[in-house]
């Protein structure tokens, strides 16, 4: 099987937020839920402070937390294929527990429908041969979504360490 | 702190939000018929989506899916944008690959790669575009005409047809019209102009090709000479004046080559986020940092750019000029200076590759007043500090045979250089301490009869000099070691250095002088027009408006009995006030006028507009016309006074406003127009100099009104040269173009739309062969009863430019559907090959400024004179009248903001804080803060300060202060924000939330409540508590020269009160 998973330039993230703001659009989700995100980092004192980017979502794990927290049979899946890791909205009770234990924070709970849901990797859209939403309109072009990697290598600052699950991502300087 | 942390804080912060689509479904649907929501306007798929997990849109490929290719206007970048349409709903919005802005050159569609290909290619966009879904289905959205009820502001409308919003208004200024036929003047004078004047048209912002047509409306329609007070100078207008006296008004606009540059001091903007194109700036500034470009950013608060910086300088509010200066000084006293640039005086000179002594030199497109003469002494007031002119033309001392030369300008005349220092060794130099001239250099020219006079390098080297280093390091903050090593990597960078700046350089009291400090740095290595350097002749456009090319209609230029109004535009710009203008007002040339007049002020001043109204100065107003205009929000200091006068009927009689939804200005109208969104209607944005090639976006409705009359089906059918429409005004909802609107206006003032001047059946020639038999393309029309007649032959004035043969209808046809299916016009940038082309030639730009062609020069000095044609003080010095003060024409450091008589303001030590506002990249104007999607990346937005300031005042994270200054004590309520990316001393404010209308207060129509959205209302707006001017009491600290209205001048008090 391949693994799709992301590719991030840390030093072309212009934290401009089009990535969280395209795949809203693209997946039409509640303006509370927002599939990925940008976190910006403060570190330092004046004069000498700095601030740091690093766009998120779902890692689509080798070894996804959310899925052996999963209560219910088939409500997480990981696509043998892709290696897409989904939640099935049909199945999903909203209990929250992949939210409690994805070290990345990716499940998001949706207040209208009561249930957990987090990004797709836009599978509509890359098992049609297009990218994903937030690829697309990347404005530093920092970010790639690709088929098959080896998914290793250093992890900023403050991120889980990849040997919990195993995140489908790697990261450039 | 973790990654996950921050993350569940943001979810957090995000489900405090109330309002979902769902929700934004039943808000609107409380209005239905007045608002657009529950209609057809409503995007389905989004609205259902709320139930569920993301339900997802059609994809691009999906059959029954449009792709349509047009241009954003979240910002004014203008970036091309991708949509995607199915049943007329835009579902999607992404970057237009064809479009630089969006793809970097040499993975841009090639302009004749067949449309299909658009379909999968990337082209990017930034978030706020991405939002613009959000901008159509606004569910605050204005549907129909409303009639105020009651008192203006008080917040209850009748909704009306638009049969009888446009019969009511066109009947209230018709008696304006006649008067213009009549030749009735304001109070009788004809200095004035007629009373047709007295009606004002103001569009905050209104793009090419409807700022033209609005012209013609209000100008040659109608006759006023109030045609169009745009937003510039809330936004840089100080910027563009401060280009135009740099380059004798070639060019007025320069943006750094940032792809090809080696070091960019950024003053005063915010490159990564605000500046424009947005996008663009910020994917080259980062990939460029990547390849070891430095950038320098110099701003008090830590922008993001500052993440790709090689140095951030905190600099002190205020400090900019200062260290510019510092960095001119230690340039020059290094000797680091380009000798042989700035002594070439004309174009061939600076064309040429030897200097005047036979040395090698480089080719320069340019050259600059470095060696032109300036009378320093005389012995009139009036004739010192203007260029010494002999026989009408400009001096330079010969650096060969120290001869006082006249400079020939002309582009083919023989080299000529100038001497930029004088050593007292030339024919006719004396000691200035002998001629009593202190301050301008060791020597000077005597002229004779008392007049003395240097060249402009000379006296710019004087004015830095006349600090030491350790003085610019005090006023600038920034310290001596610093600036030494900045001035030393940009001189060592040479033309692959430049210094630019935006807002934070120019709006405020001294913007003129701190622009002129720095831009004159570009002059010093000679940047312009090199590869790497600063660039102003870039993103040529083709000419929409004609003129240019064979087979071209001047749309501008023709009409049929247009009107040509004459007199005085209320805000007084561009005008110099004279004895005649004098006598009219009842004034006395040489007193104090009763406000002051903006002869430089090329771009409007914004501010002035509601005040003239308050003080009827020149004149009083009739009718005013306000459209995609937010005074009362974004203009510093307006609130209060946008309130008091809009709401009173005897000093604006009538007030119409065009916008999308009941906006700060809105609110205070008599009638609200519904207006069209930017994805509704047509217009030719023109992009910024950052873009090296020539292009021409093209905004068309990719849904609505228009979309729905089969705009699309006529692009694809190639049909769009037959295309039009009639608009039933009883019946037809819209969103309608305001040219349509405007158009039904003047026809239904002038009894018909062949009776409007300039417009019907015969706009621009007598008959359609008398247009041919002009040379004009025979597709271009020669009626105008349309918007879309209007740009039909706007596309054909760009099809001709760009090729096509005006006499074979068939090339031009095939060109503006190329053009319309594109979104625009674009000049290849790679051989599709991967090379690129078009951009560069050898060292050089390929589109360059080339001053020295247009017998121009970048200047040192910038010459404030009255024009020749003045009846008082032809060539003379220019005199503020209203301050009674010249301006200085050298940078110079200004400690204190000053008042608009020219004195120092000083708040006192209880005012202990500088402000600064800003934009982040997820908004820009105000109308941002319509957007869920924005709103909920930050909720809120917050007073910034520096976390010491904060440990001593004891305030933290989330408490609430209140900001006063001495101009507002009432103040405003924000939230504080503890950050270490920001100067000690200084308070950061973004802008576009803090609103206090536009769906955040709840209105009536027809007494049926339109609820408020809470989230609307969050944050703050600085702009209330901006400084007034304590002279003038009405409006904001300004710019006297550039017009620009003061941001950056304001001190406040910070004082912690419960929420």
């Amino acid at each position: 099987m391949s693994q799709k998973g992301w590719i991030f330039d840390k030093s072309k993230c212009v934290s401009c937020k089009a990535c969280t703001v395209a795949c809203k659009m693209e997946n039409n989700t509640l303006t509370e839920v927002n599939y990925r995100w940008v976190i910006e980092k403060e570190s330092g004192y004046y004069p000498s402070a700095e601030i740091r980017f690093t766009s998120m979502a779902c890692f689509h794990c080798a070894n996804p937390a959310c899925m052996a927290a999963c209560p219910i049979d088939g409500a997480i899946t990981k696509d043998a294929d892709t290696g897409i890791v989904l939640i099935h909205q049909e199945l999903c009770v909203g209990c929250k527990y992949c939210m409690a234990v994805c070290p990345y924070g990716a499940p998001q709970f949706n207040e209208a429908s009561q249930k957990v849901e987090k990004c797709t990797f836009c599978n509509q859209r890359t098992e049609q041969g297009l990218l994903p939403a937030c690829v697309i309109t990347c404005v530093g072009r920092a970010l790639e979504a690709v088929d098959d990697e080896t998914w290793d290598g250093e992890v900023p600052d403050g991120f889980a360490s990849r040997n919990m699950t195993h995140p489908a991502v790697k990261f450039k300087d | 702190m973790s990654l996950k942390k921050k993350n569940n804080d943001l979810v957090k912060q995000a489900l405090r939000h109330p309002l979902s689509r769902r929700t934004f479904m039943k808000a609107g649907a409380a209005t239905a018929g007045v608002l657009a929501a529950g209609t057809t306007l409503l995007k389905p798929g989004k609205a259902m989506a709320a139930n569920d997990a993301g339900t997802p849109d059609n994809l691009e490929i999906d059959s029954g899916v449009d792709v349509r290719y047009s241009v954003c206007l979240q910002c004014h970048s203008g970036c091309g944008i991708k949509v995607r349409v199915k049943d007329n709903t835009i579902l999607k919005i992404d970057g237009n690959p064809w479009h630089p802005n969006c793809v970097e050159s040499n993975n841009r569609l090639l302009f004749n790669a067949p449309v299909e290909t658009g379909l999968i290619a990337k082209g990017t966009v930034c978030s706020k575009s991405q939002a613009g879904v959000e901008v159509m289905y606004n569910p605050f959205r204005l549907k129909q005409p409303l009639k105020r009820k009651g008192a203006r502001g008080s917040g209850q409308w009748e909704a009306i047809s638009w049969d009888q919003a446009l019969t009511e208004i066109a009947d209230r200024i018709r008696p304006y019209w006649k008067a213009y036929e009549d030749g009735t003047n304001i109070n009788g004078q004809a200095a004035l102009g007629t009373l047709a004047n007295q009606v004002v048209f103001s569009p905050g912002r209104i793009e090419h090709g409807q700022k033209e047509f609005t012209d013609r409306v209000w100008k040659k329609a109608f006759g006023t000479v109030n045609a169009r007070h745009d937003h510039t100078s809330i936004c840089e207008t100080t910027h563009h004046v401060a280009g135009d006296f740099l380059t004798e008004k070639r060019k007025h606009h320069f943006k750094p080559d940032t792809a090809n540059a080696e070091y960019i001091l950024w003053f005063g903007t915010n490159p990564l986020e605000a500046n424009f194109p947005g996008q663009t700036l910020a994917r080259r500034i980062a990939s460029s940092t990547k390849a070891g470009v430095k950038h320098v950013i110099i701003d008090p608060r830590q922008s993001r750019a500052a993440a790709f910086a090689h140095r951030w300088l905190p600099v002190r509010m205020g400090g900019d000029a200062a260290l510019a200066m510092g960095i001119g000084r230690r340039i020059i006293d290094q000797n680091k200076h380009d000798t042989a640039f700035l002594e070439a005086a004309n174009n061939q000179a600076g064309l040429a590759t030897a200097n005047w002594d036979g040395s090698a030199k480089d080719k320069q497109y340019n050259n600059t007043d470095a060696g032109f003469l300036v009378v320093v002494k005389a012995p009139s007031k009036g004739q010192e500090w203007v260029f010494h002119k002999s026989n009408g033309k400009y001096v330079v001392v010969n650096p060969d045979t120290g001869a006082q030369d006249e400079l020939d300008r002309d582009k083919n005349a023989a080299a000529q250089w100038g001497k930029i220092e004088l050593d007292g060794t030339e024919p006719g130099t004396i000691a200035a301490s002998t001629a009593g001239v202190p301050g301008v250099g060791d020597f000077v020219v005597d002229l004779g009869s008392g007049k003395y006079a240097a060249p402009a390098f000379q006296l710019y080297k004087a004015r830095v000099f006349a600090k030491p280093l350790s003085w610019y390091a005090t006023k600038s903050g920034i310290d001596e070691a610093t600036i030494t090593a900045v001035a030393d990597e940009f001189a060592a960078a040479g033309r692959k250095a430049s210094a630019d700046a935006y807002r934070g350089g120019c709006q405020k009291t001294h913007g003129m002088a701190t622009m002129q400090a720095i831009l004159v740095l570009n002059n010093l290595v000679g940047n312009y027009d090199w590869k790497g350097g600063y660039e102003g002749g870039t993103a040529g456009h083709l000419h929409e408006m004609g003129g240019h090319a064979a087979g071209q209609l001047s749309l501008t230029g023709q009409s049929v009995n247009g009107r040509s109004p004459a007199g005085t535009v209320i805000t007084r710009i561009k005008t110099f006030f004279d004895s005649d203008l004098a006598a009219a007002l009842g004034e006395d040339f040489d007193k104090p006028t009763r406000r002051p007049w903006f002869p430089f002020a090329y771009n409007g001043v914004y501010q002035e507009l509601i005040p003239s109204f308050e003080d009827a100065y020149p004149y009083s107003v009739g009718a005013f016309f306000s459209y995609w205009n937010n005074i009362p929000y974004s203009t510093p200091a307006a609130k209060e006074a946008a309130f008091r006068v809009l709401s009173d009927e005897s000093l604006v009689p009538l007030h119409v406003n065009f916008d999308v939804e009941m906006s700060e200005m809105a609110s205070l109208a008599d009638y609200v127009l519904p207006d069209s969104t930017y994805l509704e209607r047509w217009s030719m944005p023109h992009d910024s100099p950052a873009i090296l090639s020539k292009l021409s976006g093209y905004r068309s409705p990719t849904a609505g009104y228009y979309a729905q009359k089969g705009y699309w089906d006529a692009v694809k059918n190639g049909t769009l040269d037959q295309w039009n429409y009639t608009i039933d005004w009883a019946k037809d909802k819209g969103p309608f173009a305001i040219e349509d609107i405007l158009i039904e206006l003047m026809s239904r003032v002038a009894g018909g739309v062949n009776a409007v001047p300039g417009f019907g059946d015969n706009a621009y020639y007598a008959s359609h062969a008398d247009l041919v038999n002009a040379g004009v393309s025979p597709l271009a029309r020669n009626q105008l009863k349309t918007a879309w007649d209007w740009f039909w032959n706007a596309l054909v004035n760009w099809a001709v430019e760009a090729g096509a043969d005006p006499n074979d209808d068939a090339a031009v046809k095939a060109m503006v559907h190329q053009i319309a299916e594109r979104g625009g016009w674009f000049q290849d940038t790679s051989d599709g090959q991967g090379n690129i082309i078009n951009e560069y030639d050898g060292n050089y730009v390929k589109n360059r400024t080339k001053v020295g062609n247009y017998g121009k020069a970048f200047h040192f000095f910038f010459e404030y004179t009255y024009p020749s044609s003045h009846p008082d003080k032809a060539g003379e010095r220019y005199m503020d009248p209203f301050a009674r003060r010249y301006y200085d024409p050298l940078p110079a450091v200004v400690d204190h903001p000053y008042d608009s008589k020219g004195n120092p303001i000083d708040d006192g030590p209880d005012f202990a804080f500088d402000v600064v506002t800003y934009k982040p990249m997820y908004h820009a104007q105000g109308r941002t803060n319509s957007l869920p999607a924005l709103t909920v990346i930050e909720p809120e937005n917050f007073i910034e300060m520096n976390k010491a300031d904060a440990r001593r005042l004891d305030l933290w994270d989330g408490d609430f202060v209140k900001l006063t200054s001495a101009s507002n004590m009432q103040g405003v309520k924000g939230r504080i924000k503890v950050t270490e990316r920001i100067r000690p001393g200084v308070l950061a404010v973004s802008h576009s939330r803090g609103r206090w209308e536009a769906g955040s207060r709840a209105y009536r129509v027809d007494g049926t409540q339109v609820k408020a959205d809470a989230r609307r209302a969050k944050g703050l707006s600085i702009n209330p508590v901006l400084r007034t001017d304590p002279v003038l009491g009405n409006v904001t600290l300004q710019d006297p020269i550039g017009g620009s209205a003061s941001y950056y001048d304001t001190k406040v008090r910070v004082e912690k009160v419960v929420a």
